[in-house]
């Protein structure tokens, strides 16, 4: 959970990954913003700095291992190239990812230097974070942009429920790319 | 299960998608009561619309999510939503699960994928059995059907 001691770091993230102005502004769901300070979701660590990510780490050890946390992820090529992922299982959302990484199909392709960008727990976290590895991939420029490592979309344009994860999505982590489905 | 028209088939995914959708609204509301009658309310509500546009892809694309969605439940909730299945429709969430084992042996003896449909079959398997050491072998396998359709696969929106 967000607690009002981690909301401003909230709010600078969110600052930080909007200045690209993508916010489609337009889900009506935005106007409730406020919600997603309540909810099992935070930011990832590695995204601050050191001692940002300490904070933000003592926050999130409070969690209930036992609990399936789900998480996205960004790996790195040297060639500037990113891929967007998700990954769910037990443990820190740190290991989730660290254990999802070790046998990574794009491992071979060079793709490394995992960075853990959102996580989030229970049935609507999940949502939330199919929402974001979509979201993630349009922030990046999407399918086919030199940038993007990742040829396969995270939600189907063809997923009607594809607007309801993108506003999860919202919701949880604040808006970063404009909604990319047909529905 | 016996289907006997493609009425049927459509009829059968609606009924399961909102059978499922109310359970898992039932736990989801205990996490946050706004959300989750969003999450109740658009899954039904899309269902619905997929089912009236006679839109089996849209259908399938909710029948396949939903389904993930069950299969992250604990035991307990699992096992609950299975007598409610099976009490209904005379199958659980094992019998869908067997069916896609099935498919993904398939593509792997076939040695490919051969669209975005059966990646992603694929990629949700791996997502289930990436932790679990014993199935090693298995990951390897499908890692490597994963990475060369990727690479082969033109980046298209699909």
């Amino acid at each position: 959970m967000i607690t009002g001691a981690f909301s401003f770091l909230f709010n600078e993230r969110l600052h930080r990954v909007q200045d690209k102005g993508d916010s489609d502004g337009a889900d009506p769901w935005v106007a409730a913003g406020t919600v997603a300070l309540s909810l099992s979701a935070a930011d990832g660590p590695l995204l601050f700095g050191d001692a940002i990510g300490s904070v933000v780490l003592a926050g999130a050890a409070v969690y209930d291992l036992t609990q399936r946390v789900y998480v996205t992820y960004i790996l790195h090529h040297p060639n500037g190239q990113v891929y967007l992922g998700r990954a769910s299982g037990f443990g820190t959302p740190y290991q989730v990812m660290m254990r999802r990484y070790s046998g990574h199909e794009r491992r071979k392709d060079g793709f490394a230097n995992p960075t853990l960008d959102r996580y989030a727990h229970g049935q609507l976290g999940r949502h939330a974070i199919r929402g974001r590895e979509q979201q993630l991939i349009d922030y990046f420029g999407g399918l086919g942009h030199p940038k993007v490592g990742n040829a396969i979309r995270g939600v189907s344009q063809y997923n009607p429920m594809g607007r309801y994860y993108h506003t999860m999505s919202n919701q949880y982590f604040g808006n970063i790319a404009p909604y990319t489905g047909y529905w | 299960m016996k289907r006997t028209s493609k009425s049927d088939e459509y009829l059968f995914l609606r009924d399961w998608i909102l059978e499922i959708t109310r359970f898992l609204y039932n736990i989801a509301v205990k996490e946050n009561e706004e959300l989750a009658s969003y999450f109740l309310s658009e899954f039904t509500g899309q269902t619905e619309i997929a089912y009236n546009r006679r839109n089996l892809r849209g259908l399938k694309c909710i029948f396949n999510d939903i389904n993930d969605d069950a299969n992250d439940l604990d035991e307990i909730n699992k096992n609950s939503l299975n007598e409610i299945l099976n009490g209904k429709f005379g199958f659980g969430l094992e019998y869908f699960n067997g069916k896609t084992l099935s498919k993904i042996k398939s593509i792997t003896k076939r040695g490919r994928i051969e669209n975005v449909d059966e990646y992603r079959l694929v990629s949700e398997r791996v997502e289930r059995i990436y932790a679990d050491d014993k199935k090693k072998e298995e990951l390897d396998a499908l890692n490597s059907l994963l990475a060369d359709f990727e690479s082969k696969h033109k980046p298209i929106n699909d």
